[in-house]
């Protein structure tokens, strides 16, 4: 074969050439690919050559359409105009070419897709989670001011005279608005810990005291359940340990207030196992029996047939879930176990420290006493602009006859006030007529006379993040008094800031 | 009968070529295919008092209307420029993109399709629509939904 022949035949191997009417219809085909006969349409073979009509149409000369998809095959097409109303369709076979190029693109476009849908639900998601920001602090707003009022009013009640069984209803009231505030704040707790913005304190605390304490503030509730209350503690536990105390305590709290929410009557069992010790790092188990607790769900390690009663879900097991974050950042771990009887034990693991030298206990702060009575009146401001919110400030301040007050809602009037007179103490809600406290005090100590710039400041807050309340703290206010409040609350803060020989 | 060029064009992944077949074929399958160079496909649609044979072409994916073949656009009648509801970056630049395709032909209607509807969590489709006035139709080739109405409209536009 001479080579003019095989370069011919080997350049034409994967192409054919097709001789057509500008109608569409085959004049003469070489049908190297695909068989036609004189006179078929290429349109009524694949609707791609319907494009035959416009090429002649447009009087386009030249054409080529890469990566065209024709019954299963792909080619490379591309179609000339050969004469008048006549051209030439030539198909060029790449299916094998295409289809390898097809694979590469898959797998780079999945990535990208992947990638893009990704961002996007992170997106949705990190909306969410503001909403729900949002939505927990404006619901934790609204709810403080008039419970501060019942906290407040009940407790001022509970020391006026009153026959027995009122006073057994005030405490009623005391207790249950007790434990609203308990949820709000487990509601924002475990909102702040699901984004892990808190840090653990690491100081010395003595855990005997905790325990103490612990059993102090559970035993009424006991009580009230006809339970008895048992904690023991290893003998081996340290007395005086490094950690966040406040958070251990947590952690206990909520064990035992589940436990007794469940109790019915019978024995509640607080325990505390030293597991082990290696070097100054010391590992405890805190595990609370309880007789019949209803386990969530999520908390469940066993195969307990326990029913799920769905009347019983309720805030003991958002105790448990703070419980839960909490063992977490503690690198700790919550488990629990149950029978058939319905006896369960619910386990937090625990790592602390043991310090190597025990610091200085320090003093306890002697309570003021709120019987006090002065000579001479305090003169509070008390910047407010809800209603309910001022009367439980004023009626609390009013009823112990000790202070003078006055209640400014518009920040102007606020202002004009610090320049002309002097006050004693300045108490100041989150935000005043939309401007915010921090705002506020740094505009009454700009523009407020010389005696009023140095006046304590305390904040009466709704907020109760510990980033909130350390802004305030740097804006110059002494104490934040978190709402609800209760009278005992407001007035040992103002005494402990205050001069009192000044007034007596 | 009259036969219309139709050209789908967007990005890739959008579900470019599951709306045509969900239109032709009236299936959907849910693993990703990429397209690449061109399919092209045929359906007859009745309006009114008409019926017209769509060839429907789907193109290749592409960030940009540039990235197409002019070949491909040869004697198109109308276009589909197809976002997905779930990927921001399918509609960014979106009247740039628009206004490209009319250089291709001043006279070709374009609609705009926010696909994959289906993916828009329940109850949340109109105000989807709302948050997304640029386009004209929110499909789902998943469930069918609005894709028939997208090319009798097409159809519509077309022939009036």
């Amino acid at each position: 074969m001479s080579i003019s022949k095989i370069q011919t035949e080997f350049a034409t191997q994967d192409l054919q050439f097709i001789s057509i009417h500008a109608s569409g219809a085959v004049i003469e085909s070489d049908n190297k690919l695909i068989q036609f006969k004189k006179q078929d349409f290429l349109q009524q073979f694949h609707p791609f050559f319907e494009i035959i009509s416009s090429f002649f149409e447009e009087g386009k000369k030249h054409m080529s359409f890469k990566c065209v998809y024709i019954n299963g095959r792909i080619f490379d097409i591309d179609i000339v105009d050969n004469d008048t109303e006549k051209g030439v369709v030539i198909l060029r076979e790449g299916t094998a070419f295409y289809n390898r190029l097809q694979e590469i693109a898959q797998k780079r476009n999945e990535s990208l897709v992947f990638n893009e849908v990704l961002e996007f639900k992170n997106e949705i998601l990190k909306e969410k989670e503001e909403f729900k920001d949002r939505f927990i602090g404006n619901f934790s707003h609204e709810l403080r001011n008039p419970l501060t009022l019942i906290t407040a009013f009940s407790s001022m009640l509970l020391k006026s005279d009153l026959n027995v069984e009122q006073e057994s209803l005030i405490e009623s009231i005391v207790s249950q608005s007790h434990r609203i505030k308990e949820i709000i704040d487990d509601i924002v707790d475990l909102s702040i810990l699901k984004r892990k913005t808190i840090s653990l304190e690491q100081k010395q605390f003595d855990f005997y005291n905790l325990l103490e304490d612990l059993r102090i503030n559970h035993q009424t509730r006991a009580q009230e359940k006809g339970t008895q209350l048992l904690i023991q503690c290893d003998p081996t536990v340290p007395k005086i340990m490094m950690g966040d105390e406040r958070r251990i305590s947590q952690v206990m709290s909520n064990l035992l207030e589940h436990a007794l929410h469940f109790s019915e009557g019978k024995e509640v069992k607080l325990e505390i196992l030293d597991n082990q010790r290696r070097a100054n790092k010391i590992s405890l188990t805190i595990q609370v029996h309880c007789v019949t607790g209803i386990i969530p769900q999520k908390f469940k390690n066993d195969n307990t047939t326990i029913p799920k009663d769905k009347n019983n879900i309720n805030a003991s097991n958002l105790g448990l879930s703070i419980t839960e974050e909490l063992l977490r950042l503690m690198d700790g771990s919550l488990s629990s176990t149950s029978n058939e009887e319905g006896h369960s034990l619910i386990q937090a693991k625990v790592k602390l420290f043991v310090p190597f030298r025990v610091s200085e206990t320090p003093v306890a702060i002697k309570k003021v006493r709120n019987e006090l009575k002065l000579s001479q009146k305090i003169n509070v401001i008390i910047a407010e602009d809800y209603g309910v919110a001022q009367l439980t400030a004023v009626k609390v301040l009013v009823s112990s006859g000790n202070f003078a007050t006055e209640v400014y809602s518009d920040p102007k009037d606020l202002l004009e006030a610090v320049q002309h007179k002097e006050y004693d103490v300045i108490l100041m809600a989150s935000s005043i007529s939309q401007i915010d406290a921090i705002e506020l005090l740094g505009m009454i100590r700009e523009f407020g006379n010389n005696h009023n710039s140095k006046i304590p400041a305390i904040a009466l807050s709704t907020k109760s993040k510990p980033e909130e309340l350390k802004e305030y703290s740097k804006a110059g206010f002494k104490d934040v008094i978190k709402k609800p409040y209760t009278d005992d609350e407001v007035l040992s803060t103002i005494y402990k800031r205050l001069n009192l020989k000044k007034f007596k | 009968m009259i036969s219309k060029k139709i050209v789908i064009v967007g990005h890739f992944g959008v579900g470019k070529s599951s709306l045509i077949k969900r239109f032709v074929e009236d299936v959907f399958i849910d693993d990703y295919k990429v397209t690449i160079g061109v399919h092209i496909l045929k359906k007859t649609v009745k309006t009114s008092d008409k019926e017209i044979n769509l060839i429907i072409w789907d193109t290749e994916g592409a960030e940009s209307v540039e990235e197409l073949l002019p070949a491909y656009l040869l004697g198109t009648h109308g276009f589909i420029f197809v976002c997905d509801v779930t990927r921001p970056k399918t509609f960014e630049n979106l009247q740039e993109q628009l206004d490209l395709l009319s250089t291709f032909n001043k006279l070709a209607p374009i609609l705009t399709v926010g696909n994959k509807s289906d993916l828009l969590p329940k109850g949340t489709i109109h105000e989807a629509k709302e948050a997304m006035p640029f386009l004209d139709v929110l499909t789902s080739a998943k469930d069918g939904k609005n894709v028939q109405r997208l090319f009798e409209k097409m159809a519509k536009l077309i022939i009036s």
